[in-house]
Order: structure tokens, then sequence, then C-alpha cells
């Protein structure tokens, strides 16, 4: 498949993964893909960390917060001036830290606003850690069923529509090859789709290690030992693939072990192109 | 701190770091080494993901009610994954006058959402359960294993953002036991309650404040607990222990930590630096790629690439060091196999502990 006929598929793509799995680098080499492949692509992030270096400039960026993502929708329905009023007062601030699952429908509402404009082939969302992803993508459901009624359970039902639509979004999950985050994505990604509805896209495997290796040792006690665990490593990589074969029925886009100070526009998307191009 | 003086001595260990680091792991390690060494300990996890479980081979039987994992002599190995919706309603039941406010509340439809699904909640409810395993007869340290990056700095804040919200003149006026709906509350409020009818719906607003009002007489409860655990988080019998993997990263995501629990006045007492890449020898990476035109070339290839990526753990969690002056480190070294049972915990507790 082509890069751009992939990226094309949904206006928006959610990038989800554990810390460490390059989520974030991930994130970042796809937004820079489908700029290369002239889509007109926004990566969004919404973890308040510092972004991923190394981009080239096409690529927009923006970072969504809770707190701008609210007088955004303020302003949206007209409040401006009242809002102004209730966010000096401080009330506003503390109603949305304190209430329970606010800020994840502000992000969301953000991001769907962002997607409504039309502004953009694709938008690219640096997601939250595996585990709150769901957290994240469930609050929609969760407040659309506490609340009654109001801008807030008609904001919720507005992206669960989106989240449902797979031709508007995708979530895109991320792991390393090894067992242990492979079976957390195995579960997070069937509670993500049974749950929600959320439509995913491919599996990435970001850093399999599949280096040829020699095929026999030699006296140097050293070199013996690297070879065993480079070869121990391999099949734990090995195994953990297969695994995801067997129990997730997804397409996968296996990337290969870069080294860590890998340069993005350089290394990682082309290989990832070039997983891109092996999907049927 | 050395990781001794402070399982022999603390009453809660936090451990915090990203995802994807084997923190789960580490925190049953630690409370295995403190029973090992007499203490009572008992490791929680807030992970909404089920690791914990999984990691000492007791799938399924975990719960929110403490299981004894281990005994060795007078120490205790015991652990409990955080339910929020039951700790809630165990509190909310602790908290009321009567009877029938616990129904109220437990029947209340923004209640049952609120506290089972959301995962704010879930921030405030884990400071809450620390706090009563902190003062729990049975156990002399609480290890606890938060949720990764963003919402372990949640969970720090979590309790001091809901006794500020108890504490607000709103809040306190929502709830006053002269107002029993809507039309009754004080003119003073009126254009508040008008603005946010507008905002979140006049439906809304109506259950959030009979939801709210159910609560009364219970909130001095609930905001003594907070202030209590905000408290415990930064007192002197807890220490925050770090666990990071050397990757770039990982590494920033922890920085990024380590300054948020500074802003909240929280020093890391302990950074473990995980699954650190192995060395299989002295020779450098260098050295070891001056020998590839040899006759096991590809040998040599394969440990300078190895001893390579070493040298660049080493050299990133030596910078990363650099901006936590007052914390010790401790490496532990990358597993050949996943820790899917006890032993394998015992294993990483001699490692954490080996000179």
């Amino acid at each position: 498949m082509d890069t751009r006929h992939f990226l094309s598929a949904s206006r928006v793509l959610i990038v989800a993964g554990k810390g460490g799995v390059g989520k974030s680098t991930v994130a970042a080499a796809l937004a820079q893909a489908a700029t290369g492949a002239g889509l007109h692509t926004l990566l969004v992030e919404i973890e308040g960390k510092n972004p991923v270096v190394g981009l080239d400039q096409r690529v927009e960026r923006l970072a969504i917060t809770p707190g701008a993502a609210l007088a955004d929708y303020f302003d949206s329905l007209g409040l401006g001036r009242v809002s102004r009023r209730l966010l000096a007062a401080g009330i506003v601030d503390l109603v949305a830290s304190t209430a329970p699952g606010i800020d994840d429908l502000l992000i969301l509402g953000k991001i769907k606003q962002l997607e409504q404009t039309g502004d953009w082939d694709l938008i690219i969302v640096d997601g939250p850690p595996a585990g709150q992803a769901i957290g994240l993508l469930r609050a929609p459901l969760s407040l659309r069923q506490a609340v009654r009624g109001g801008p807030i359970h008609t904001q919720a039902i507005e992206i669960l529509n989106m989240l449902a639509d797979p031709a508007r979004c995708r979530v895109m999950m991320v792991s390393t090859p090894e067992l242990t985050p492979v079976s957390e994505l195995i579960d997070t990604a069937f509670e993500i789709e049974d749950q929600i509805g959320v439509a995913l896209g491919p599996v990435v495997l970001n850093g399999i290690d599949d280096e040829s290796l020699p095929k026999n040792g030699t006296s140097n006690s050293e070199l013996n030992e690297a070879l065993l665990y480079r070869r121990n490593r391999q099949q734990r990589h090995e195994l953990a693939c297969a695994l995801l074969t067997q129990k997730l029925p997804l397409p996968q886009l296996r990337l290969p072990r870069l080294s860590n100070s890998t340069s993005i526009c350089l290394e990682l998307t082309p290989t990832l192109e070039a997983a891109i191009a092996t999907l049927p | 701190m050395s990781l001794e003086q402070i399982l022999r001595t603390q009453s809660v260990v936090v451990c915090c770091g990203t995802g994807g680091v084997g923190k789960t792991s580490i925190a049953a390690a630690l409370a295995l080494s403190a029973a090992q060494i007499g203490r009572r300990a008992i490791v929680i996890t807030i992970d909404p993901a089920r690791r914990l479980a999984d990691a000492i081979g007791l799938r399924d039987e975990i719960g929110n009610e403490p299981v004894l994992v281990k005994q060795i002599g007078d120490g205790q190995m015991w652990a409990t994954m955080l339910d929020v919706g039951e700790t809630f309603d165990s509190l909310v039941t602790q908290f009321a006058s009567d009877a029938e406010q616990v129904t109220e509340i437990l029947n209340n439809t923004f209640y049952r959402n609120v506290s089972r699904s959301l995962s704010g909640t879930r921030d405030y409810i884990a400071a809450e359960r620390l706090l009563a395993l902190q003062g729990d007869d049975r156990f002399d340290l609480v290890i606890v294993d938060t949720p990764p990056t963003r919402s372990a700095l949640a969970f720090v804040e979590a309790p001091e953002r809901l006794a500020r919200f108890l504490e607000h003149r709103l809040f306190r006026l929502l709830i006053s036991p002269t107002l029993t709906g809507m039309k009754l509350i004080s003119t003073a409020l009126q254009p508040v309650v008008r603005t946010a009818g507008k905002i979140v719906g006049a439906a809304a607003l109506d259950d959030a404040i009979a939801f709210l009002q159910a609560f009364a007489g219970m909130e001095d409860g609930f905001r003594q607990r907070a202030r209590q655990s905000a408290t415990l988080l930064r007192g002197p019998v807890t220490s925050f222990v770090l666990v990071a993997s050397a990757r770039a990263d990982t590494l920033e995501e922890a920085s990024y930590f380590a300054d948020g629990l500074q802003r909240n006045n929280i020093a890391i007492d302990l950074v473990i630096a995980n699954r650190m890449p192995p060395r299989f020898g002295d020779t450098a990476a260098k050295v070891a790629l001056t020998h590839v035109q040899d006759p096991d070339g590809d040998l040599w290839r394969n440990l300078a690439q190895l001893h390579s990526e070493a040298e660049q753990a080493d050299a990133q969690l030596a910078q990363f060091m650099l901006g936590l002056t007052s914390a010790s480190c401790i490496r532990v070294a990358e597993r050949s196999a996943d820790i899917i049972d006890l032993d394998g915990i015992t294993d990483l507790a001699a490692s954490l502990l080996a000179p």
C-alpha cells in the first residue's frame, strides 16, 4: 500500500502505547511521512512534555492542554465574556481540574473541532500511554451517561460519533516486541474496540532486532556470551511477534531496531514507509 | 538515602516513572525485600493495567482486599490492587450520617458513573486507599505502584486538589443544608449558577448539585482525609523511588516527572535504572569494531553493537543523574526473560540489594 493511501484512511489517527515503546517518535515519523506524501498534516501533542525534535519544518504541530481547550470551547459557545469572568474567579479552573473526565473530554473535543474545520488532511495525535488511552477514550461514554442533556452531553455524543466512524478516526497502537507489553497491548486493543468502538489501524512493533547473526561461536567467552544474549533477545522478539499475530487479527508494521540516537527524518520515516509498503 | 535505609525506616514508598520500565515488578520486589528484612510490607498497584497479579503469578487472586503473598520469618509480603468503586463506596459508608444517606448516594447515577469509570476519580481514591493502608495495623510499609507519568503526577496532586474544591466557597454554598434545590439557591449564587447552567446544561447542573448535596455533612470527613493524604505524601516517612530505563525517550519523561515532583516539594530519594543493557567483558565498543575484519569479525561486530548500546545507556543515565543530585542510583541489568512469578521477583529483589 502506498503511504498516502494508507494515511488517508481516516482524518484523525491517535497513536497510543506504553511509555518507552517509542510512541512519540512513531507519531512524529508518521507525521513526517504524511507530510512527505503531500498530505496537509497536523501533529497534536497532549501530554505536556517536550516535543520530539528533528522534524521537518513543514510538519505543523500543536500542543493541546485542557485549560486552553476549555477557553476555545467557551468562545465557540459564544460565552467568551462570561467565561472570562468565571475563569477570573477561578471557578472554571476549579471545576475543570476537579471534575473527573472533564479534562479528557476537553482534549477530545478540541481534536474533534480541529477535525471538523477541514483544514488538515490528517491529524496525528501523540496519544496517552496505553492504560490511559482507555480512560481518555472512555470519558465521553461515561459522561454521556452521567450528564443528562446540555452541552457536555451533546459534546460527548459528538465525540463518540467521531470515535465510532472509521473514516474519521482510528487508533494505532505501538509496542516493543516483548511479551509483557505485547500482551498488555492485546488486552487494551480488545477493550478499545469492544467498549468504545474505535477502529484500530495496524499495530506498530517498534525496535525488532532482526540483524542476522553468525551461526557458530568461538573460544572467546566474551564474544560467545554476547552472541548467546543476542540470540535470546531475537527469540524473545519472535515469540512476542508470534503471540501478537496469533491473538490479534490486525496488520502489523514491523520496524527494526535502530540506534538510540536515530534521526526521525533520515532513518525512522523511510523505515516506516517501507513497512507501510509491505501492507496488502 | 540507600535502598536498605528506605526499606528499613520508611512507612510509604511511592514507585513512580513512565510505563514500560518494569515499575510493577520493581514495586513487588521492594515489598519482598522489605519482608526479607522482617518488615510487614504491602504492595498496592493503582495502575489500571493489571500487571501486578501477572508479575507475581497470582492472576485473579488479587483484589481490593489485601492478600498475604509470602511469610518470611517475621516479615510478610502482601499485595492488593486498587478497586476504585469499592473503595469509594466504603468511604461513603464510613462518613455518611445514616443508612439512608448511604443508599441515596450509592444509587445516584451521577455517582455511579463518576466512581466507576472516570480516570480522574482513580487519583483521588488511590490517595485515600494509601492512607487507609498506612493506618492499617497489619502493615508497617506500603509500597505504591503508580500509573504512568501524566497520571502519576495527578495522583500526587489529587488530594490537595480535592481538598481545595471542598474548601471552596462555591462548593460550601452549593451544599449548604438550607438549600434543597435550585430555586432556593441564594441570590449571591444565582448568576454563577445561571452561567454554569448555560455551560453544562440545566439538567446536568441539577444532577451535579443534587449529587453534591447528597454529600452534605460528609465533606469534612472527605476533606480531612484528603488533607491527611497530601501531608502523608510530603511527609518524612514517605520516600519517592523513580524507576526508569536508560533510553533517551523514557529518561526524558522521567525528567519531566522529577520536575513535576519538585514543583510539589517532593524530592526523589532513589533512582532505579531498570533493564540496563548488559556487558560481556571490558572491551569497549570502539575496540571491538577494530576486529570486524578478523576471522571472527561477525562476532566482534555483534559485541560492538551490544557494547555500544550499553555505553549509550550509561552516558544517558549519567546525564540524567546530574539533574538529581540528592538521589542515589541502583542499576539493574536487563533480564533474559519476563517476570511471571514469585521466583522472578525474588531474583529481582536479590539484584536490587546486591552491592
